[in-house]
């Protein structure tokens, strides 16, 4: 009993001192426990964003980008092997003038579809990929970019014939060298034509006019032989003589399309193919509210999409004359083959005219760890290929949420072990401090009969109550604090780009798809984390409470009495 | 008189200040009986702190030795030494070293917790020292509320509550006036012959040597002379 109340009486009558460990304590506590919530929140929403394939039940998807290399074949049989001219042309359907759509002056709803920059390959491929070893699945998805146009359809379209045109070239050439102006009077001479001495006319000098005949340089008789002097003219001098003609072509363009109410929206779209549901770009287990598509006519939307244009299940979409109903709303993994809106593949191949024609194939190997055999096998039959891991897809997502989760990794652990350090190093410094000075008080304790053990025992047991109280009180307030986070909810975003960074002839900005998801930041507090925290500073209270404690009470007591006096 | 209780043999203390060796004490040879009542006087530095904390087993020696009832005190390990501290020496120091955040009953309750008293009868007991050195109504008061005397007085409460056999006091009136020292060391006399323990106390005040049965003067760590009191001055208890 007595020494409690000496415990007791120690902290309450020091009051201030006591107050300030007890609050560096419980600072650090806190620290470590919001920390460890963020850290395990971000872990949490990394889990579920930074994590695309898995989702969707997929080890690799195999897309064909368009490449540099203009010469690359993109053949009626579509093998692999994409071109930056391919990816113009699949795309080229926005570009075309808008007079196809009605008269103009009149009102007009259409959607062009685009493959962005992930080119289409034959469907009938992915069975081909379906077949190799190690394969364990794989379907085939078309993810494509879709301008919603609404307007007028403009009035001015400019019609512009161009070619056709007559080129004259004029140079202004070399005279003949002797050798060539022998050689040419011989072949006159064979021909009975007197290639003269330099004449009278003009063109004196030796010169001559193409093409005209008369003027001097001809001996013989003014309208000679055109024919002949043409055929004995040197090679390089007859070349000239040809007149280019380009080839004639019309084109229509479009003149200022904004003077017309065209609105245009970007929304992108994907078929599913609805024979493999545990595969593909969009799986049933996506699906967080309604169900999943289970036949032709029905829409699955993105959760945020829905959200934005105010669209839920049971509404009707209306593509090209082509009507959906909007039957559930999924949350589409970031990073992979994600879209805004779901259809079945057949429909949307049909609405594109892309016939037989995917962009996309998802692959799960038989297990995993054959997924880079697996890879490697894709790449050895298709070249051109690009096959992306679960790791590389995770690797194109970017955003806050990405950078938090790389701060957490990298600065979480050693931001905790800072803060239990720090509460740490008070608990240690404010007990040695209060120790130091209480050297004679405890060398008065041994003079009177206390041992060494008793004396380290009364302040261990003093540091020990601050850490209980800093503990506790640091776990409230953490405790707190991560619900403060949790409620207010602070979003990241984290978005995946394809395609559209290098911009083919323009086009980048319009075929890029770039699915920005917001993720509200949670602060789960883990038992562990609360446990760990508490013990920390209960140790540190004894660790530091021991240390002071030894120090002071293995002094002899003279030489603790000396000291101060 | 009664047993020998302490041999002082030959009992030097340096101390190293730095590469200056101080010899706090020099050659002291001294004996001690049991129930006498003895005064070191001499100026500040002439060694007898140092000699009362070597009797106190607070320190041990550079050389010679202090027989406690013929056990060499340089010998014994620290737990007895505690033990000793605890059973059978009482300390009065100067500047009294109470513990400032306990009561004045809990002060004179700590000279007895480390004995394993019940609580309850520490209690009863420290309150019965504390009657007996007049301070029962200021039991509950911090040292902080107390006066000089006062608090001296809570000290010998803590030193007599154990019922030592020697009580070794330091310059206990250095810090009080001197009618307070006075009454101060009267009761500490007086409760020593009551309770049958032997004193010793170090001064610098001449007259308060006085109460002491023997004057031992020391000047510059040794004891120059010796000097017996044929009445010892008791004062009566406050």
């Amino acid at each position: 009993m007595f020494y409690l109340r000496y415990v007791r009486s120690e902290l309450l009558r020091r009051r201030s001192r006591t107050i300030v460990t007890v609050l560096g304590l419980a600072l650090g506590v806190a620290l470590v426990v919001v920390i460890g919530s963020l850290t395990r929140g971000l872990d949490k929403a990394q889990a579920a964003a930074l994590n695309p394939l898995s989702s969707i039940g997929t080890d690799l998807t195999v897309t064909l980008s368009p490449t540099q290399d203009t010469s690359g074949g993109f053949g009626p049989g579509g093998g692999f092997g994409g071109s930056g001219r391919e990816l113009l042309q699949a795309n080229s359907s926005v570009i075309t003038d808008l007079s196809k759509l009605g008269k103009p002056g009149a009102k007009f709803v259409h959607d062009f579809f685009l493959p962005g920059t992930q080119l289409t390959f034959p469907q009938s491929q992915v069975k081909q990929i379906a077949a190799l070893d190690g394969v364990g699945a794989a379907s085939g998805g078309l993810m494509l970019t879709a301008v919603h146009q609404e307007g007028t359809v403009p009035k001015i379209v400019a019609k512009i014939r161009a070619g056709g045109q007559q080129i004259q070239v004029n140079r202004r050439l070399q005279p003949p060298t002797a050798a060539e102006f022998a050689q040419m009077r011989a072949c006159l001479a064979k021909s009975g034509i007197q290639f003269g001495q330099s004449g009278s006319g003009a063109g004196g000098g030796g010169g001559f006019r193409a093409g005209g005949g008369q003027g001097g340089g001809l001996g013989r008789a003014p309208g000679g032989d055109r024919s002949a002097f043409a055929k004995c003219l040197p090679a390089r001098l007859r070349r000239l003589r040809a007149t280019i003609t380009t080839p004639e072509q019309t084109l229509r363009q479009v003149v200022d399309p904004p003077q017309t109410n065209i609105t245009s929206t970007t929304y992108s779209i994907g078929g599913v193919d609805l024979a493999h549901p545990a595969i593909g770009v969009v799986t049933p287990a996506l699906v967080v509210r309604g169900h999943y598509l289970t036949r032709e006519g029905q829409a699955l939307l993105a959760a945020s999409y829905a959200s934005r244009e105010k669209l839920k299940v049971g509404s009707t979409l209306d593509l090209n004359g082509t009507d959906f109903t909007v039957v559930g709303l999924v949350r589409p993994p970031l990073g992979g083959q994600t879209a805004d809106v779901y259809v079945p593949l057949g429909q949307l191949q049909t609405l594109a005219s892309q016939k037989g024609a995917v962009n996309v194939a998802l692959v799960r190997a038989d297990s995993g760890t054959s997924v880079s055999a697996v890879r490697q096998e894709i790449k050895n039959a298709f070249p051109n290929a690009d096959v992306a891991s679960a790791q590389q897809v995770a690797d194109r997502i970017s955003g806050s949420l990405v950078d938090a989760a790389n701060l957490s990794h990298r600065l979480g652990v050693a931001l905790a072990a800072l803060a239990a350090l720090t509460a740490f190093l008070i608990a240690v410094l404010l007990t040695l401090s209060s120790v130091g000075k209480r050297v004679r008080e405890l060398g008065t304790l041994k003079a009177i009969g206390w041992t060494q053990r008793l004396v380290v025992r009364q302040v261990v047991g003093e540091s020990l109550f601050q850490g209980l109280v800093g503990g506790v009180l640091g776990v409230v307030i953490g405790v707190v604090a991560a619900a403060v986070i949790g409620a207010v909810g602070p979003t990241l975003t984290a978005s995946s780009s394809t395609g559209g960074g290098n911009g083919f002839f323009g086009l980048g900005q319009l075929t890029a798809r770039t699915v920005t998801d917001q993720i509200a930041l949670t602060a789960p507090v883990a038992a562990t984390v609360v446990v760990l925290a508490f013990l920390l500073a209960v140790v540190g209270g004894l660790i530091a409470g021991a240390a002071g404690g030894l120090r002071a009470a293995r002094l002899r007591p003279a030489d603790a009495l000396r000291q101060v006096e | 008189m009664g047993d020998v209780l302490y041999e002082v043999q030959g009992v030097a203390r340096f101390f190293q200040r730095g590469t200056v060796t101080v010899r706090a004490l020099d050659g002291v040879d001294l004996v001690l009986e049991a129930g006498e009542s003895v005064a070191l006087e001499g100026p500040s530095g002439s060694g007898k702190t140092t000699l009362l904390q070597l009797l106190g087993a607070l320190d041990r020696p550079s050389e010679g030795h202090v027989l406690f009832e013929g056990r060499d005190l340089a010998r014994l390990p620290d737990r007895e030494l505690a033990e000793l501290r605890l059973q059978t020496f009482g300390f009065v120091f100067q500047h009294f070293n109470l513990i400032p955040t306990l009561t004045a009953l809990d002060n004179v309750v700590a000279g007895l917790a480390p004995q394993g008293v019940d609580d309850d009868e520490a209690r009863s007991r420290a309150l019965a020292v504390l009657e007996e050195v007049g301070l029962v109504d200021r039991a509950s008061h911090l040292p902080a509320h107390l006066s000089g005397g006062e608090q001296q007085r809570v000290a010998i409460a803590r030193a007599l509550v154990k019922e030592p056999r020697v009580i070794l006091a330091d310059e206990p009136t250095g810090n009080l006036d001197s009618q307070t020292g006075a009454d101060v060391i009267g009761l500490l006399s007086a409760l020593a012959t009551r309770h049958g323990v032997t004193v010793v106390v170090a001064t610098h005040d001449m007259s308060l040597a006085g109460h002491a049965r023997r004057r031992l003067a020391m000047r510059d760590g040794r004891i120059l002379t010796q000097a017996e009191t044929p009445e010892p001055q008791a004062q009566p208890v406050a």
